[in-house]
């Protein structure tokens, strides 16, 4: 399993895109599915800025590892209060625009685009585990 | 990285997107739909032909935007998204609220209609 760790704040986020996109593409994943991880990725660590550390700093790790059934997964870990991201309300995706929100859009679109996630408090971390199906050749 | 490329014709402005619309780049796009918004603009067409990926930080800008335009009476139509775009907008609903088409021509078409 390759780990990076990086301080949790906006600048890290290229570094952190990079790390995985060479992971995938070295796990010889369909192409077209890194920008669905990339986008699970950013979606995960922009509310780790924000939800976990909110004005304090703090680490964000991301690892990398393929599971026995050969999916690819990601593990996000952070050192944060208690957070569990996919207990956030689902937002409502049919109203009209005037009472359209945007609280929630970016877990709803992980939950959407990952194929198996996990959330679990362990240590005191946080650690959200996210898995994509290699598509079907 | 973002760049915006602006063309005006008219009242008519045009928009193309080049790269990635994300948490870093989403606040250089809000401030320039604020400042052309604020310029007077009545109709405008985002081309996003060569925007490779837009994650919950760009929606939430078009959200605001398209919100900020039905107030105010500029009419605004979106174009060529690619693939993975076009899913975010679709998995978000953002498809049945803001008016998408598949070519520019028909976009800025559908803004004269």
């Amino acid at each position: 399993m390759e780990i990076l760790r990086l301080p949790a704040e906006l600048e890290s986020l290229e570094r952190f895109r990079k790390f995985v996109t060479e992971r995938a593409a070295e796990s010889g994943l369909d192409s077209r599915l890194i920008p669905k991880i990339e986008l699970v990725l950013e979606e995960i660590l922009t509310n780790q800025v924000m939800h976990a550390y909110k004005e304090r700093e703090g680490e964000a790790e991301v690892a990398c590892f393929p599971r026995r059934d050969g999916c690819f997964c990601l593990q996000l870990r952070d050192w944060g209060p208690e957070f569990d991201p996919l207990k956030q309300a689902a937002p409502d995706t049919a109203a009209p625009l005037e009472e359209r929100r945007v609280g929630g859009l970016g877990i709803h679109l992980v939950k959407n685009m990952a194929d198996h996630l996990e959330y679990r408090r362990e240590d005191g971390k946080n650690i959200l585990t996210v898995c994509f199906k290699k598509p079907a050749v | 990285m973002l760049t915006i490329d602006e063309s005006r014709e008219a009242e008519l402005t045009v928009l193309q997107l080049t790269g990635r619309l994300d948490a870093v780049t989403a606040p250089e796009l809000e401030q320039r739909l604020a400042t052309l918004a604020g310029d007077g603009c009545g109709k405008m067409a985002v081309d996003f032909g060569k925007l490779e990926m837009i994650v919950s930080a760009g929606l939430r800008v078009f959200l605001a935007f398209a919100k900020k335009c039905r107030k105010s009476g500029i009419r605004l139509a979106l174009c060529r998204m690619q693939p993975v775009v076009y899913e975010v907008f679709k998995i978000s609903g953002f498809t049945e609220i803001l008016a998408i088409f598949p070519t520019r021509e028909e976009a800025v078409r559908s803004l004269d209609s």
